[in-house]
């Protein structure tokens, strides 16, 4: 996406809108403060990285849009907004209704994700036959179509094979067809090339980016990986023990990191480094998210830039444009 | 320079079903020559199941080999069978640490008990006292804090486990240390504490690596020599910087090519090119009784020529200290990112 | 079980797992007093559980009797107490002997798969192509009326189930990356299957061992019940059964129904035992 449509894309009003979420999880050794004042949006068409470590609450904070949490999950405060809806206040029957026709899901292991035990052809169109009107004659010829546009080789032969026969690239393209078959207007990929290899995550992505782009439709990334989201990601969401520390254009990120943690993350990334010594390393480890006295900013423990106005409840900054940080002391 | 261990001609096939009275055999690794010199770090790269897990499976003697030797101080560790090689007094010299920490550590077992058996066993100590204070000075050597050492795997963290893993195998002073993917289970942030603590142990014990992985960046920063294989085959091997700089084999160049570029740029990704966009349409041919005189890359390849199919190229030296195995080598001006 | 013993850490954990589930803390305390019934059964008792009286035979419940008189005068609580330690005994020593046998063919089978697996698991199945109760009582009236007997033929026909539990998770855990690691550390191939493999199969098996001890203790009475096991007058529950069931239909329902019931709540309680003890075994629960 360029500039000019990044600037149109401002005024239109955002495919999703998340304010102030929070939410916790009831253990049975105490309460996980998950996520906490998680702010963000997305226009039509924009790619959306979500970017965090193990345990920083990225795919928590998808699933909780998408109402398909733990049922120990609770969302204590805040709203996700899609296309006139609170999604977080939806009842069950209207979740349904919007999942999987506006807004679809790619799962990280596609093997798990598809049916073993069903061709893969049929699944495509039992996602069709629950969320669209197509006749029954034409639903084979609109499920070969949508493998076609996945770039799965020979598909009216494959539509007949078992998630088993194909390889881990192919299985993945299959879930992203029957996630693309209603033409949903917010796609959430939840570490869709984990796993696979490199060759084929370059080839996934760029399938995923194009049809993005080819449908405007607006995509979420969650990934561990800053480079591939660097890749391929209009906009870059840094989460860190649940709280989203800093958001802004991919460009400006890599260029003007304000937060320490983002600073940390993109040189211990090891996509840039020449040597082993330019790689930075983050001393400590996430806070326990289950204690009672977690810092204001949960950053502050590990952080070198820490001072005294660290303890005051945080606040996202706008510091450029499309650019904010919640930092107390943004660098 | 006199090796320390000297792979020739290594196969590994797998019998996988009949046809009649044909018996198929899956190529895990197929004729791998290979040399590590003393303190010396070979990076193995390829994609899953090109074979890296097998070859540094084979030559960690956890598996025996089809045919082929494992030369290590003119002894063939490949004679003695790999049941027999874990009581064999060279057991200390060759250790490995695995892919996934929490897999590779007995969930009964604490953090002591895992480093201490190895202390036993293998370094035949068995004094209580001198148990303990080797476990402890291994601990410290991977900078695992004593007060962990009494907790089971479940109780530490992904970082905290690697480094049980890693103070396990070398509590016994290896000399070769076989590391598969010992990142690829952890955070980025971890990663990088784990890659510097494995070249200061480089540095202090003077052992030579033999490292696995998928991912050519860490290779690249970690190792001096690079071998890049495909589909139980080297298809290409040489000094890392050269390697991925001007690599030879389409392949290398294709891996190369589909690594994330962002991040250090902060640029968008330039479109695909050629080799990436021809190679990935198709998918690898079946590892399953491979035609000998078809190059395995053929089908993918974007160079594929007439003698692509007719004759398998050698591995042979094109450049100095690099070779490759390809009919059609990369010049060095498209070699080039 | 070397977790449970002395260490305060052990016990903190046996507490813990029993306040977070009052159903396991219930049948611990049941399985408890079993076997402390069991133990001094014989001094508990306030009758002697063999002296007959027909004086007061088939006298119903009493303050005297708790449980009423059988047909020869005795007193039926106390035979009920007295049976326990022979029930218990045979019960625990079948299923001890299945799951030392079972559990060592079947770790085998799947460690080293090939002949081993084949022959355990065929005999297994042989095993279990036959009626179960019927094969026990096949053993024992061809090897004799005896109390050994009734426990090997117990034990025989529990046997598929520790050889397929354990066989199937050696199986998947044969190939862990502790299992590599714990060759590279030099040990033999017998040494990772006792020591690595062995206590991570514990966890299930203790699930499969106290829903057997039901079974098994269902098994004994089953064949005292039909003449074959333990012979009148020791007394034991079974036999208390089958000696009560005839006056069923007379009125006398005491006879039969307290041994029953008994034997029912023995049977429940090791039923309710099984994810307690894994919970407990199983040091990842400990936390």
């Amino acid at each position: 996406m360029n500039a000019q449509q990044a600037a149109g894309s401002a005024v239109e009003a955002p495919v999703l809108k998340v304010q102030g979420l929070g939410l916790e999880f009831r253990t049975r050794s105490g309460i996980v403060h998950a996520l906490e004042q998680v702010d963000f949006e997305l226009a039509r068409g924009e790619m959306l990285g979500v970017v965090g470590e193990s345990g920083s609450g990225k795919s928590v904070m998808c699933f909780s849009v998408l109402g398909i949490s733990d049922a120990a999950a609770r969302v204590t405060a805040g709203s996700a907004v899609f296309g006139g809806m609170d999604l977080l206040r939806a009842s069950e029957s209207e979740l349904a209704r919007v999942r999987g026709r506006e807004i679809s899901m790619i799962f990280q292991n596609p093997r798990t994700a598809l049916n073993p035990i069903r061709k893969v052809g049929r699944q495509i169109e039992d996602v069709l036959r629950r969320h669209t009107t197509t006749l029954a004659d034409q639903l084979q010829e609109r499920a070969i179509a949508a493998l076609a546009q996945v770039r799965i080789p020979d598909p009216a032969r494959r539509y007949h094979a078992y998630p088993f026969e194909l390889s881990g690239g192919q299985c993945q393209r299959v879930m992203i067809a029957l996630a693309l078959a209603c033409n949903p207007a917010l796609l959430i990929a939840d570490e869709p090339t984990t796993g696979l290899d490199v060759t084929t995550q370059a080839a996934i992505m760029d399938l995923i980016a194009e049809i993005s782009r080819e449908r405007q439709m607006a995509t979420i990334l969650i990934t561990h990986d800053l480079g591939l989201a660097a890749d391929y990601c209009d906009r870059i969401a840094v989460m860190h023990a649940g709280h989203l520390i800093e958001t802004a254009p991919t460009a400006e990120l890599f260029r003007a990191p304000r937060h320490p943690y983002t600073q940390k993350l993109i040189s211990a990334t090891p996509y840039g480094a020449t040597a082993l010594e330019e790689l930075a390393s983050i001393p400590g480890n996430l806070p326990d998210l289950r204690r009672g006295d977690l810092p204001a900013c949960r950053f502050s423990e590990r952080c070198p830039h820490v001072q005294a106005a660290c303890g005051q409840v945080l606040q996202a900054v706008q510091v450029a444009g499309r650019h904010t940080v919640s930092c107390w002391n943004p660098q | 320079m006199s090796a320390l261990l000297e792979l020739q001609s290594l196969k590994k096939l797998y019998p996988v079903g009949k046809t009649g009275r044909v018996q198929h055999l899956l190529h895990a690794v197929d004729d791998v020559s290979l040399t590590i010199a003393p303190g010396e770090s070979v990076g193995l790269v390829g994609e899953s199941g090109c074979g890296k897990s097998t070859l540094a499976r084979l030559v960690s003697r956890l598996i025996d080999p089809s045919s082929g030797s494992i030369r290590y101080e003119e002894r063939d560790l490949a004679l003695e069978p790999a049941a027999r090689f874990s009581r064999s007094p060279l057991r200390n010299r060759i250790q490995m640490v695995f892919q996934d920490p929490t897999d590779s550590l007995n969930p009964r077992y604490t953090a002591f008990e895992t480093i201490a058996e190895s202390v036993r066993l293998l370094a035949g100590v068995r004094d209580a006292g001198e148990v303990r204070s080797r476990v402890e000075a291994a601990a410290a050597q991977v900078g695992l804090p004593h007060e962990l050492l009494p907790r089971f795997s479940h109780q530490l963290s992904g970082g905290q486990k690697a480094r049980v893993g890693i103070a396990r195998a070398i509590s016994v002073r290896p000399q070769l240390l076989i590391l598969d993917e010992p990142t690829a289970a952890l955070d980025v942030s971890v990663q990088a504490i784990i890659l510097h603590l494995l070249a200061k142990l480089r540095a202090e014990l003077g052992m030579s690596y033999l490292f696995v992985s998928h991912d050519l960046n860490i290779v690249r920063l970690l190792c001096h020599r690079v071998v890049v294989m495909y589909l139980g085959k080297v298809v290409e091997s040489g000094p890392v910087d050269q390697v991925f700089n001007s690599p030879l084999h389409p392949y290398t160049r294709a891996l190369i090519d589909a690594i994330p570029k962002g991040g250090a740029a902060g640029r968008p990704k330039p479109e695909a090119d050629a080799a990436v966009a021809t190679m990935v349409s198709g998918d690898p041919m079946s590892p399953v009784d491979p035609d000998p005189h078809t190059c395995r890359f053929f089908g993918r390849c974007p160079q594929s020529g007439g003698r692509c199919n007719i004759e398998m190229p050698v591995l042979q030296a094109l450049r100095p200290g690099q070779d490759a195995a390809c009919h059609f080598p990369l010049a060095p001006a498209t070699g080039k990112v | 079980m070397t977790i449970l013993s002395g260490s305060s850490e052990g016990f903190r954990h046996f507490r813990y797992v029993m306040g977070e589930n009052l159903v396991t803390l219930f049948a611990f305390v049941l399985f408890f007093a079993f076997v402390f019934v069991a133990l001094f059964g014989g001094w508990l008792a306030p009758h002697d559980p063999m002296a007959s009286n027909t004086a007061v035979a088939l006298k119903p419940p009493s303050w005297q009797h708790w449980f009423g008189t059988d047909s020869l005068g005795r007193d039926i609580f106390s035979r009920i107490l007295v049976a326990t330690r022979l029930d218990f005994g045979i019960a625990l020593s079948a299923v001890a002997l299945s799951f030392v046998v079972g559990s060592f063919f079947g770790c085998c089978a799947g460690f080293y798969g090939g002949w081993w697996d084949r022959i355990t698991g065929r005999l297994g199945d042989t095993i279990m192509a036959f009626p179960l109760f019927v094969l026990a009582m096949g053993i024992v009236a061809a090897l004799g009326n005896t109390v050994f007997n009734i426990v090997l033929a117990t034990a025989i026909i529990n046997l598929p189930f520790y050889l397929r539990v354990s066989r199937t998770e050696v199986n998947v855990r044969r190939n862990a990356g502790f299992v590599e690691a714990a060759r590279l550390a030099g040990n033999s191939d017998l040494r990772i299957l006792a020591v690595h493999l062995f206590p991570n199969v514990l966890p299930p098996m203790m699930v499969q061992i106290s829903l057997n001890m039901g079974w098994a203790i269902l098994n004994a009475a089953g064949l005292s019940f039909i003449g074959l096991g333990v012979r009148p007058p020791t007394p034991e529950w079974g036999i208390m059964v089958a000696e009560g069931a005839t006056y069923i239909i007379s009125g006398e329902w005491w006879v039969a129904l307290f041994p029953g019931a008994v034997l029912m709540i023995a049977v429940f309680c090791f039923n309710l035992l099984g994810d307690g003890l894994r919970d407990l075994i199983d040091p990842r629960r400990r936390t």
